[in-house]
């Protein structure tokens, strides 16, 4: 968007009502993730080595649910895509959100993977290599040791949409001095998926392929059952 | 793309308190409860908008709800509407002119912008609505439930899989449901399908308000934000009757991973009020969204009521 148009619709919110507020907040993102234990996935003990995810865009909106007719403009928003560890617990700098002063009660986010209404398909940015996550792990079960990979591809449902829409956050973010936690549990992701399913496959590492069911549990777990946590901390 | 932009709301925000609603007089308000066609007339298979997808008939022979707690209030002003009463109600069996379930006498003429009902779950306090039956009644109230189901799911071809292994399928042309589910909500901020959200008075005249009542989200691809932008499909009730005994239970529900019949991106299982890990938990989550407004209208701020 232009910065003229930017800068009237800014000024909107102010007119006649003598606010005294800041017209525009900044504030930094981080992420922050788990350090790898081994946990429990079935018959299995899985250890992650690997989690990278990639996050972004994301879109805070002011009402709880989150479409296009609810929110057509998002209050405030983390407009690039950037990749992060999530075996490390220490903040991780993502970049910064932007937008106009005022209470958020929603988000929606892609994992690096967008299907924005002016593109024809589901298209991955730039900075997440092709993929929403790239895990890679070791898991046992009695004498038998299995490594594997895996490339998350989380694609947004429909044309326009986020992969995830409309979970509920709340804030009420009125200058910047705040920043953003975005906090991942990786082991949270895998624990519902059964590996006795590509057991049987060659390689070592073995690929799990994207047509699988546990492609798919890690895609639900992290869009569904344990999504990304947000927490916005005064500093 | 969403662009860096005031949303309506904090724009509507704004021009709150900057002026007065200049209408006066009041008006009359009576709030009926309707349930959607789905409910009354099942979901036939096919690929319109409001068709199952998959082949297969749903039929409801029993759809009971818990709904009340209808208010309405006005961000110009601090004036209030509330009907604290809460009913169990037949919504199959609701009299032939509606059910009035409030109804204010004197409503300040103007936008009432704000409107939200409850859906929680049954208690003894709840009201008996006219043609819900007794035997019905108790049931909700013992069960505490906010919704209580009978249905049956139809298809001349189908088949019920096994979630964890599909291509392990049998026969089965005919299955049913009876579930009821403590999945207390409330519904706030509801708004027609177009134009402004509430309702409005008009001074000497009666408006009449419509929560309405869905019976096809948990056929639904995705948790709906607003617009009801979704695909219907049931093979998923079908294929979790795991001991194939033409009937879907709780119990089965809770042992079938979301991801073993929610395959992605057919389904997208994000934005729920509750986590989504088994079958159950989805069903669990689009119970709390029933509650819509006016038809198709939506009641976008929902709240767990537990």
């Amino acid at each position: 968007m232009k910065t003229t148009t930017r800068a009237i619709l800014l000024s909107m919110l102010g007119l006649g009502c003598g606010s005294t507020g800041p017209s525009e907040v900044r504030y930094p993102i981080v992420a922050e993730g788990a350090a790898s234990a081994p946990f429990a996935a079935g018959d299995w003990t899985v250890t992650l080595d690997v989690a990278r995810v990639s996050l972004g865009p994301i879109y805070f909106c002011a009402t709880a649910a989150a479409s296009s007719s609810l929110c057509p403009a998002a209050v405030q928003e983390f407009a690039d895509v950037a990749e992060f560890d999530a075996l490390r617990p220490s903040a991780q700098p993502l970049g910064f959100v932007t937008g106009a002063p005022g209470s958020i009660r929603s988000s929606s986010y892609d994992l690096g993977i967008t299907w924005f209404t002016t593109q024809r398909t589901a298209t991955p940015a730039a900075a997440s290599a092709g993929r929403s996550a790239h895990f890679e792990g070791r898991a046992t079960r009695g004498s038998r040791t299995l490594r594997f990979v895996c490339d998350v591809r989380a694609i947004p449902m429909l044309q326009g949409a986020q992969v995830v829409q409309g979970a509920r956050v709340s804030a009420d973010i009125t200058g910047s001095n705040v920043r953003l936690v975005v906090r991942a549990d990786a082991a949270s992701w895998w624990t519902a998926v059964d590996l006795s399913e590509v057991e049987s496959e060659g390689g070592d590492p073995v690929v799990i392929p994207p047509s699988s069911r546990i492609h798919n549990a890690v895609v639900v777990a992290m869009t569904a059952g344990a999504p990304l946590r947000f927490e916005w901390v005064s500093q | 793309m969403k662009y860096f932009v005031l949303s309506p709301v904090l724009m509507l925000a704004a021009a709150a308190g900057c002026g007065t609603d200049s209408a006066s007089g009041d008006g009359r308000v009576q709030v009926f409860v309707e349930p959607e066609d789905s409910v009354t007339n099942g979901l036939t298979p096919g690929t319109g908008v409001e068709n199952l997808r998959d082949g297969w008939t749903a039929q409801y022979t029993k759809f009971l709800v818990t709904i009340g707690n209808f208010r309405a209030a006005r961000s110009t002003s601090s004036e209030r509407l509330t009907e604290p009463r809460v009913y169990v109600v037949d919504l199959r069996n609701v009299p032939a002119g509606g059910l009035v379930a409030a109804e204010f006498p004197s409503a300040a003429a103007g936008r009432w912008d704000r409107f939200g009902f409850d859906m929680p779950n049954a208690s003894a306090s709840a009201t008996r609505a006219q043609g819900t039956s007794q035997e019905d009644y108790d049931r909700m109230v013992r069960g505490r439930y906010s919704i209580y189901i009978e249905a049956t799911l139809t298809h001349p071809a189908g088949r019920s899989c096994r979630p964890t292994m599909p291509t392990d399928c049998a026969p089965r042309t005919s299955l049913t449901v009876r579930w009821g589910l403590s999945a207390g909500t409330s519904f706030d901020d509801c708004a027609p399908e177009a134009g402004a959200a509430g309702f409005a008075v008009i001074s000497g005249g009666t408006v009449q308000i419509k929560p309405t009542i869905h019976g096809d989200h948990w056929f639904f691809t995705n948790i709906t934000q607003g617009a009801e932008v979704t695909e219907r499909r049931a093979q998923w009730i079908v294929d979790a009757d795991l001991d194939r005994d033409g009937e879907t239970t709780f119990d089965e529900l809770r042992r079938v991973r979301a991801s073993d019949v929610f395959p992605s991106p057919t389904y997208n299982l994000s934005g729920a009020l509750v986590p989504v890990n088994t079958a159950y938990d989805y069903l669990d989550a689009q119970a709390h969204t029933l509650g819509d407004f006016q038809g198709d209208g939506e009641c976008p701020t929902r709240r767990d009521l537990m």
